[in-house]
């Protein structure tokens, strides 16, 4: 199937070396790629002509799989890839929901961020669904005990899996 | 006495200040020296990438 | 009538200085994260001002002026919290918060215990008590307005209270963080002036202390005035413990911990306020003991700090004083009401009232609940004024005995779950309230943070021990933000938290689809 995912800033081989500057006491078995679903909904906040300066477009990064929003800073870049389905993980929650509750976390920024309580106006512009590029990476420690880490393939942070 | 106070007294109420602020410094240096080992892990990395031929490409 | 000027002087400057802020930024993002560009000491500056209320101008002093060299003992405490606070929580609290993907500290205790009655109790409590705190941020107020416009109580608790809704309201959204930040200099400004100069007065600190010696030997001893609490280490492990560890049960304290933005900047931080704290936590106690000395004939001691200003400061400086206690007041007062609003809204109306309620509505009514509260709070302190003091520590143990177990708990106890979590809430708050009311404190020798604590865990213990276990979920999220692996330092401490809800979505994936059986993976 063809998904539109964000480019990635590490092939594999960035991503292996990453790791592996990171300690030398284990070693990398496997190594894949799987693609998580997300809702990018733009919205425009609108302070009112007063406050002008504050008026802007924001996007907000809706988790499909799992709910969960965050505010994203931009757009980023894009590539259409033809991928095996079973790496895309589904998108299981609701699109117009997640439009709908999307203005909440605007809201929360803007409460959680500043003191603001003038109540801005914030009008849906435009969605689509993406997929962010992970790798799934399968270790070994030196007593040969198996971890997996879980390896963003766009920003090249990581977090193990299970532990 | 120390500064008119009963010894006790004066180690009981005024050393802290003292006490805290010695432990915030060691506390400083044990989280810089956390801080320290993963610049080093990041720099090794960028060490690297800066070595070779610059990709960032999908594949 | 100089203080008229001078307070007119700082409103506005406050304002303008706002206004000039709003005009100098790009665009809302810059605007709205303010705080983020700024470094470290600016950071623990306003991070500590914002805590410190007019408590710290008014209770602490009163309570030493009456009680001498023992009312150090919440200094004491209140000194080593932040240490405390971040040893013990610290990074497993940020961690497991991120894990659990929650931003605000009841919801936190809501998904580590999961259940409705989780959620309605913690925030009944948490509304309730920090309510108390407004509530004591308006008598200061009053108090303060009384002296400055020589008005009756009553009608300078209602000017205060205008003074703080009207600044919330307006004041809001321009209170940036270089308000926060002056107002912080304003503050301690005028209370390092005070002491130096009373400093001066009283023959430095062994003058104080032999000249309070002469007037009544118990001033400076171990168990308070008359040695009235003679023998009662039950009554100072609680004035210790109340800030001492009494700060991790504080949901406004605790979100801290969970909002830490940059782990690099902590280690400063952590020093800057530590250091800060033991200037402007000591300091006011010690200028009420000199209060003592200075102005024995005082009717109200809530007043000494403000009385000291007036006799050893000219008019202008006076007035400047008169200005950093409402600082403190209003830089405590909004943060409160606003985080009273966003509860009361999101918890309690579209939880319960208005189901379908849109975010607008929301946060209108936010709005219209820091409204009715003020009314509410002027109406309560026009009709009894308790101290300011015994308010802020009630609210603070109270608060403290009702979370402290089961925040600790969730990182720290395995077994720690919803029944535990419930019934120490529930046991926590009730005898602390129970306590106080009875006046059992005095009684018993036992202070009332002390016996809430004690109470509150061993109903965490019990609860945890009969109740059902944790899900596997929870325990396992716990032992990832503990680290408990085999795994290489320089991959296990990765720190990495813009992930963390992706990793549990991602694992939930793996686990239920074949993914990891077709591309030739060890099951997760």
């Amino acid at each position: 199937m063809e998904i539109k995912i964000l480019k990635n800033g590490y092939k594999m081989k960035d991503a292996y070396e990453r790791l592996v500057k990171r300690s030398k006491h284990f070693t990398i078995e496997n190594m894949d790629l799987l693609f998580y679903p997300y809702l990018l909904i733009e919205y425009d906040i609108d302070f009112g002509r007063r406050l002008e300066k504050l008026n802007e477009r924001v996007i907000v990064m809706a988790d499909m799989f799992r709910g969960g929003y965050s505010f994203a800073r931009s757009r980023g870049s894009f590539a259409r890839m033809e991928v095996e389905e079973e790496t895309v993980m589904p998108v299981k929650m609701d699109r117009r929901k997640a439009i709908k509750e999307g203005p909440r976390t605007v809201y929360g920024e803007i409460m959680r961020k500043k003191k603001v309580l003038r109540t801005p106006d914030i009008e849906y512009i435009d969605d689509e669904v993406v997929y962010k590029p992970f790798y799934i990476v399968e270790c070994t420690n030196e007593e040969g005990e198996t971890f997996h880490i879980l390896f963003d393939a766009v920003t090249g942070d990581f977090s193990l899996l299970n532990a | 006495m120390i500064f008119g106070l009963q010894p006790h007294v004066f180690f009981a109420f005024l050393s802290w200040p003292v006490i805290y602020v010695i432990i915030a410094i060691i506390m400083y240096f044990v989280m810089a020296a956390h801080d320290k080992k993963e610049e080093e892990w990041e720099k090794a990395y960028e060490e690297w990438e800066k070595s070779k031929a610059k990709g960032g490409e999908t594949e | 009538m100089t203080e008229y000027i001078v307070l007119g002087i700082y409103l506005v400057g406050m304002i303008g200085i706002g206004v000039y802020w709003s005009k100098h930024t790009k665009n809302s993002e810059e605007y709205l994260l303010g705080g983020r560009s700024i470094g470290s000491v600016l950071t623990a500056l306003t991070l500590q001002t914002t805590s410190m209320s007019g408590y710290m101008f008014m209770g602490g002093p009163a309570q030493a002026y009456k009680e001498g060299y023992f009312t150090l003992w919440y200094a004491v405490g209140d000194g080593g919290g932040a240490i405390f606070n971040v040893g013990i929580l610290g990074k497993r609290m940020r961690r497991l918060s991120y894990y659990l993907g929650c931003l605000s500290p009841i919801e936190y205790i809501e998904k580590r215990y999961p259940g409705s009655a989780t959620r309605v109790i913690a925030g009944a409590i948490a509304i309730v008590f920090v309510y108390g705190y407004v509530l004591a941020q308006f008598l200061s107020a009053g108090k303060t307005m009384q002296a400055l416009l020589h008005v009756p109580l009553a009608a300078a608790i209602i000017i205060g209270a205008g003074v703080i809704v009207f600044y919330t309201f307006a004041g809001g959204y321009l209170a940036v963080a270089w308000t926060d930040f002056v107002q912080g200099i304003i503050m301690v400004a005028s209370m390092v002036t005070i002491f130096v100069l009373a400093w001066g007065q009283v023959g430095g600190l062994t003058g104080l202390n032999l000249a309070l010696t002469e007037l009544d030997p118990t001033l400076t001893g171990m168990w308070g005035k008359g040695n009235m609490y003679q023998g009662q280490w039950g009554v100072v492990a609680g004035a210790v413990g109340v800030y001492l560890i009494g700060y991790m049960g504080l949901p406004h304290v605790v979100i801290r911990h969970m909002a830490m933005e940059s782990p690099k900047l902590a280690k400063q931080t952590v020093v800057i306020a530590t250091v800060w704290n033991q200037l402007f936590i000591f300091v006011p106690y010690i200028i009420g003991l000199m209060g003592i000395l200075m102005l024995p004939n005082i009717d109200d001691p809530e007043m000494v700090v403000l009385t000291m200003a007036y006799e050893l400061l000219p008019g202008v400086l006076a007035a400047i004083v008169l200005v950093a206690i409402m600082s403190a007041i209003m830089s405590t007062a909004d943060a409160q009401l606003m985080l009273m609003g966003t509860m009361l809204g999101r918890d309690i109306y579209q939880r319960y009232i208005n189901k379908e309620a849109d975010d607008k509505q929301l946060m209108k009514v936010s709005r219209f609940c820091i409204l009715a509260a003020g009314v509410i709070s002027v109406i309560i302190a026009l009709l009894r004024p308790p101290g300011v003091f015994s308010l802020v520590v009630f609210s603070f143990s109270t608060l403290g005995s009702s979370f402290l177990p089961s925040y600790v708990g969730a990182v720290w106890y395995k077994r720690g779950n919803t029944a535990g979590c419930v019934a120490s809430m529930i046991c926590g708050c009730i005898t602390s309230i129970v306590w106080e009311a009875a006046g059992l404190a005095s009684v018993t020798g036992l202070h009332t943070f002390f016996i809430g604590i004690m109470v509150s865990i061993a109903a965490y213990l019990l609860g945890s021990a009969i109740g059902k276990p944790p899900t596997k979920e929870i325990q396992d999220l716990m032992d990832r933000a503990a680290c408990k692996t085999k795994i290489p330092t320089g991959l296990a401490t990765a720190n990495y938290k813009d992930i963390a809800p992706e990793t549990n979505g991602v694992l939930t994936y793996l686990k239920e689809s074949s993914y990891m059986e077709k591309r030739g993976f060890a099951a997760v």
